[in-house]
């Protein structure tokens, strides 16, 4: 006895059918022993299989290991000799990455910031400080002036502005 | 990391990726060659694979799945040793050939009598029905129960159309009810 949908038992366990095609099959499963007892094979074959399953001897993997890691080893030797295959190479390689060095370095530099601590200008300030100064000296006028009238209000009822 | 990524930091020299894939597919890639060769030719065909995986690593694209270019040429390999050696019976429970036993792998320390001898029956079932396949339906059921590959990749693999390979799986699947009825 065959069924001619048992082709579909195979992906429906392993969940491969679309969820239209499968709710299908799981109709045709309810009244079909054939495909029941497919699925069920399918089902005791991968189970038995995957608990008869054997390791490879591990000398062999160690073996395999050890291959790779020749491979590798060659894989770094041969990045290092194409950069020093020619010393000409290496000496451009290497000056290019000083001029690069030095280019950051440059762009790096901003003098306003570094001019307070300068040895060169230690003597001169910025414009910067001067106006830092001058605002300084200003508020601080302000505020004197403003304390002694909250003074006068508090003292004498009325301040000399009121 | 993806088995892809892995590769490719192998190809770039780094032995740790290749360890963790080694460890991730060494357990399928053995059981499928075991089953496809038996047990004795193996252990050569496993190491064969995977030093092809080592050498041939450029050969794979990124484009594709590693898991498949993989088991292709572990499918390959095994379909290789067939040709070479027809004829030759693929037992994993001979004892000719000096082999480890399977029942025995099967039997619980704490199982009864009864219970081992039910194990060992079940152990002898499922050889029964895998002897019962062609090498082409074995090759089939073997791939996707170890390789985790669907359908449509494994066909890509045997380079044949889906519908071929749903019904050769099918023939197969048809001899294996019939030979574990008594257990379903
Ligand atoms: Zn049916």
């Amino acid at each position: 006895m065959r069924c001619e949908l048992s082709f579909k038992a195979a992906p429906y366990f392993y969940g491969e059918l679309g969820n239209e095609a499968r709710i299908e099959y799981e109709k045709h499963l309810e009244k079909c022993e054939i495909c029941r007892q497919t699925v069920s094979a399918l089902k005791f074959s991968n189970e038995r299989l995957r608990f008869l399953a054997l390791e490879p001897p591990r000398c062999i993997v160690e073996s395999v290991m050890n291959h790779a890691r020749r491979i590798c080893d060659q894989t770094s030797q041969n990045w290092l000799k194409y950069v020093f295959s020619d010393w000409r190479k290496a000496l451009l390689a290497l000056s290019f990455s000083v001029l690069v060095f030095f280019a950051f370095l440059d762009f790096g530099y901003k003098p306003h910031i570094y001019s307070w601590d300068s040895p060169i200008d230690a003597d001169i300030e910025s414009l910067e400080y001067a106006m830092y100064e001058e605002q300084e000296s200003f508020l601080g006028d302000y505020m004197e002036e403003f304390s002694e009238i909250a003074e006068e209000v508090k003292t004498n009822g009325k301040g000399r502005l009121l | 990391m993806s088995d892809e990524d892995l590769f490719r930091a192998y190809k770039n020299g780094n032995v740790d990726a290749f360890g963790e894939i080694m460890n991730k597919y060494k357990g399928p890639i053995y059981n499928y060659i075991v089953r496809m060769t038996g047990r004795r030719a193996a252990d050569d065909i496993f190491q064969e694979v995977f030093i092809k995986v080592l050498e041939k690593a450029s050969s794979y694209t990124s484009k594709g799945k590693f898991s498949h270019w993989l088991f292709s040429i572990a499918r390959n390999a095994a379909l290789d040793w067939h040709r070479k050696n027809k004829g030759r019976e693929v037992s994993l429970d001979s004892k000719e050939e000096g082999q480890f036993s399977y029942s025995e792998k099967l039997a619980d320390k704490k199982d009864s009598p009864e219970e081992v001898m039910e194990k060992n029956e079940i152990s002898r079932t499922i050889e029964a029905a895998l002897g019962k396949l062609s090498y082409e339906q074995k090759e089939i059921f073997c791939l996707r129960c170890y390789s985790g590959l669907n359908f449509r990749e494994i066909s890509e693999i045997l380079n044949i159309p889906i519908g071929t390979a749903l019904a050769r799986m099918s023939r197969g699947m048809e001899k294996m009810r019939k030979e574990m009825e008594g257990f379903l």
